[in-house]
Order: structure tokens, then sequence, then C-alpha cells
């Protein structure tokens, strides 16, 4: 199989501003962070909160200005859906501006063209036409993230990271959009890096996992060895509390 | 125009948006027609109270001071106008570039800003106005840029905010150049507070006109502004002759409170 992403002893840290009371400190965030994602696979990436694994995310997507190591991307424009989808939406355009604009950066489709991609998008997400003249305020949450998803998919890029995509939403919203990234898997060959804090969800979506852990990667390996037979003891911990 | 009344339906918008309309409309109508020439000179109605051949009465040289109010009016909402327009303009492009991009310039420029909000805008208009010379143009110009910090602070402050957000974020990485985005992307989120800001400056504008003016550092002495027009009035108050003062600053609060109301409503949802 085909890499589509390879991440290289990848370490960064941030240096806390020192003042009177406190002298500066160094924090690491990621220590020697090192995985391969390949074509077509769901790669799930799990930690509790500041294990560093949005932070793999914000290296990934070129979003931390500073990292030692080595990130390579074997795709063009990796798109990103983020968890919270009120936030992730321009309030002011509609969402038929929203899905047209990156179509229109991109450059090379006339008007009729985008129109129907924009369409077809919408129709994938399980949205109907008359959503593009909607505003994000007139949309539910698991609407929302319908578009945020839409948005992401429509330039066809072949990685997604998705981090907590489904954690702002209701649960039973939330195995709708796990079923809709499922097909969007299927249907455009896409690669997913998942970031998530719940063993469950990932356990829906992925075929491989990362356990992250203070900046540090403690297991790596497929879905069913992880829940069958966790390894380190932080795994096996989140494999109990997801029971 | 429909999606702003849906927006702000409450009591200051409506108000506010009814007696702007009005007044302006008024003034605009002014330019146009008047119910005498605001120039003509009459004698046989000299220093007149309101009477049915002129509703708000004469001054000295019997002109019509109902027609001279509403070309003043029309001179200082023209300059307000212009004044606003040159404020609101540089400042919302210094406010975007600076926001936007930060670093030195937006450190050396917002420094700028700060000393000259420092003092008083009408005294630093008045400084200006004493080395350039007064007149229309000049007062346009001079109060147009003491505008500029105010817009340019408001707009920085949205920039700065707005381009935190996860949507600008998502806009990057689906290659949106940075000037698209600041154009179509977060210009339009920063109009809720901008619009306000706007008809706040108008507020402002006129207020700042009228003190000039009434100052003697405003327009010209040959043309007729409110301001200039509430200075004149002061010797018909000690000859006992109130009318032209409260008529010339009734128009003035008129007007300064619609667009105060107008600002309220505009900041209020619902």
């Amino acid at each position: 199989m085909n890499k589509i992403l390879e991440v290289k002893h990848v370490s960064a840290s941030y240096t806390t501003q020192g003042n009177a009371f406190a002298r500066e400190k160094v924090q690491i965030v990621l220590h020697d962070v090192s995985f391969d994602l390949y074509e077509g696979e769901a790669l799930g990436l799990v930690g509790e909160s500041g294990s560093g694994k949005t932070t793999v995310a914000r290296a990934i997507l070129g979003f931390l200005p500073r990292y030692e190591g080595e990130i390579i991307h074997h795709s063009k424009r990796p798109q990103l859906i983020f968890q919270d989808p009120y936030t992730s939406l321009n309030p002011a355009r509609t969402v038929g501006w929203i899905l047209e604009e990156p179509l229109k950066v991109y450059g090379k489709f006339d008007a009729p063209e985008r129109r129907r991609r924009i369409i077809e998008m919408l129709e994938n997400v399980g949205l109907s036409e008359e959503y593009m003249s909607r505003r994000p305020s007139e949309l539910s949450g698991g609407q929302r993230q319908r578009v945020s998803i839409a948005a992401a998919l429509i330039v066809r890029p072949r990685l997604v990271i998705a981090d907590e995509p489904v954690s702002a939403l209701d649960v039973t919203i939330q195995a709708q959009i796990l079923q809709l990234l499922d097909e969007m898997r299927e249907k455009y060959g896409l690669s997913y890096l998942f970031i998530s804090h719940d063993m469950n969800v990932v356990y829906q979506l992925c075929d491989r996992v990362i356990v992250m852990k203070k900046g540090v990667i403690v297991e790596d390996a497929p879905i069913d060895d992880i829940f069958d037979h966790p390894q380190h003891p932080y795994t096996r911990e989140l494999v109990e509390a997801s029971r | 125009m429909k999606k702003l009344f849906a927006k702000h339906n409450n009591w200051f918008f409506k108000a506010g948006f009814i007696l702007t309309a009005v007044m302006v409309g008024v003034v605009l109508l002014g330019q146009i027609w008047t119910p005498y020439d605001p120039n003509a000179m009459d004698a046989s109605v000299k220093a007149q109270g309101p009477t049915l051949r002129h509703l708000l009465g004469t001054d000295f040289f019997g002109r019509d001071i109902l027609s001279r109010i509403l070309e003043g009016a029309g001179a200082t909402l023209q300059i307000a106008f212009f004044v606003v327009l040159i404020g609101a303009v540089f400042g919302t492009v210094i406010g975007a570039l600076t926001g936007y991009f930060g670093g030195v310039v937006d450190e050396v420029l917002m420094r700028i800003c700060d000393a000259i909000t420092a003092f008083p805008s009408v005294l630093l208009a008045l400084i200006a106005i004493a080395v350039i010379g007064p007149g229309r143009l000049n007062v346009i110009m001079v109060l147009g840029c003491v505008f500029i910090p105010s817009f340019a602070r408001i707009v920085r402050a949205e920039f700065v905010r707005i381009k935190r957000l996860n949507y600008i974020s998502l806009a990057r990485l689906q290659g949106v150049g940075d000037f698209r985005i600041m154009l179509k992307h977060i210009l339009p989120n920063t109009l809720p507070t901008l619009l306000p800001a706007i008809s706040i400056g108008f507020n402002n504008a006129v207020l700042a006109e009228a003190s000039m003016s009434f100052l003697g550092v405003g327009v010209s002495a040959s043309e007729v502004s409110l301001g200039r027009m509430l200075s004149d009035s002061q010797n018909y108050i000690l000859r006992g002759l109130p009318w032209y003062a409260v008529f010339v600053g009734l128009t003035i609060a008129l007007l300064i409170l619609g667009f105060s109301l107008l600002a309220e409503g505009l900041q209020q949802r619902r």
C-alpha cells in the first residue's frame, strides 16, 4: 500500500513566558512522534486532552510554526473537519457560498460546473439543493457538520484530518455523521486521520489506532488488537473506560 | 434593507431610522426647493418670530430662517457624509491590514492612533484648521483624518478576533489568499460592529462641524452651516429674539438624536 503521509520523529515544545513569580519553562508537547498513514486507511489518534493529538494535526496542516522532525505529504491539500460546527462555518455567508469559495479559488471550473459540484456534494452529505441559500445560523449542529464535511470534500482531497468531529453532537447524530464519514471514505478513497478521546467512536470508523499520552505515542496497532490485547496500561485504561 | 429590519426589530432602530430618514429627506428636499431663496433679503420682515409666511421667522436681514436652516443643514450633512466616508474607508483599510497581519507596522500605526485619540478630536481639528485655514474642503479633510483612528481601532479589534476563528483557518487550508480572506471572509463579519460605528460617526461629525463653525474655524464666513448659524444666532438671543437659536439648535439635536438612536438600534438585536 502507498503511504499518503509520513510523520518522522516530530517533536515540539513551547516556552512559557517567565515573569517575576515564575521562571520560564519549556513545555514539551510532542516527543519523537513517528507514524505512517496509508492510502484508504482510517487511522485513529486517541488520547486524553493535553496528550498532544491536536498538536500533531496542527503540525501536519502547517499551523504549527515550529517543530523538529519531518512531515512528508504524498497528497495535495489535506483538509480538516473541526470539532465545533458552530465556529467552522462563516456566519455571514450562505452554505452555497461557503461551498463555492474553494472551487472559485481553485479556479478551474465555470459557474454552472461549480453549481453542479456543490449540489452533488450536498446530496452526498444528505442535504438537498435548498440548503444552498441557508445560513449556518439556520442549521442544526448535525446539519452544520454535514456542511463542514461537504466543504472539506469539495476540493477532492485524498487526506482528511478530523479533529473530534462528532464530540459536540448528540449520540444519535454522532452515529449518522460517522456513517457518513465511512461512506465518503469508500466513495472517494479517502484516508482519515481521526482524532478523538472516545474509543467507542474510533472503533466505529478506524482500522488502526495510535494511542498518545503526554506527547508520546504509547501504542500503534490495528483496531482489533487494541481492543483485544491492549499492550500499554494506558491503552487498557482507555479500553476499559469505553466498555 | 429588509434583512436589517428583521435583524434589528427594536424600538431604537425603528425610531432612529424614521427620524433620520425624515431629517435627511427634508434636508435633501431643501437642496432642490426651499420656501424662499436662503439669501434673499426682505426689509419688510426683519427679525420676526414665527409667522405664517415665515414659519421659523426671519433674521435681521429679513432672510427666511427655515430656508437658511435647510441650506445650512445640507452643508453640515454633506461635510458629515464625507468626513465619515474618509474616516470609515481609511480606518477600515488600516484596521484590516494591521489587525490581520500584526507585527511592527501594527504596533507603530496603533501607537500613532493612540496619540491622536489622546487629544479631543475637535481640538486637534481646530489646530489643523488654524494652520491650513477654514473652508468646507479643509474641514472635511481635517475631520476625516481625525476620524480615522476610531474606525481603525474598531475594525482592527474585529479582524484580530475573527482571524483566529476556525472558519478562517479552513479558508486558508482551502488555499484562499490573504487579501481575499480579509475582503470576503472577515469584512462581512465586521458589519454588525461597523454599522453602529458609522452611525455614531455621523453623529460625531455633525457635532464636530457645528462646534468648529460655531467657534468660527469651520466653513468660511460666506457659507451657511448649522454651526455658523448657531454662532450668528447668539446676537439674536441678546436682543430678545431666541427663536433663531432654538430652531437651529433643535435641528442639530434632532439630527444627532436620529443617528444616535439608529446606532443604538443597530447594536441591539430585537
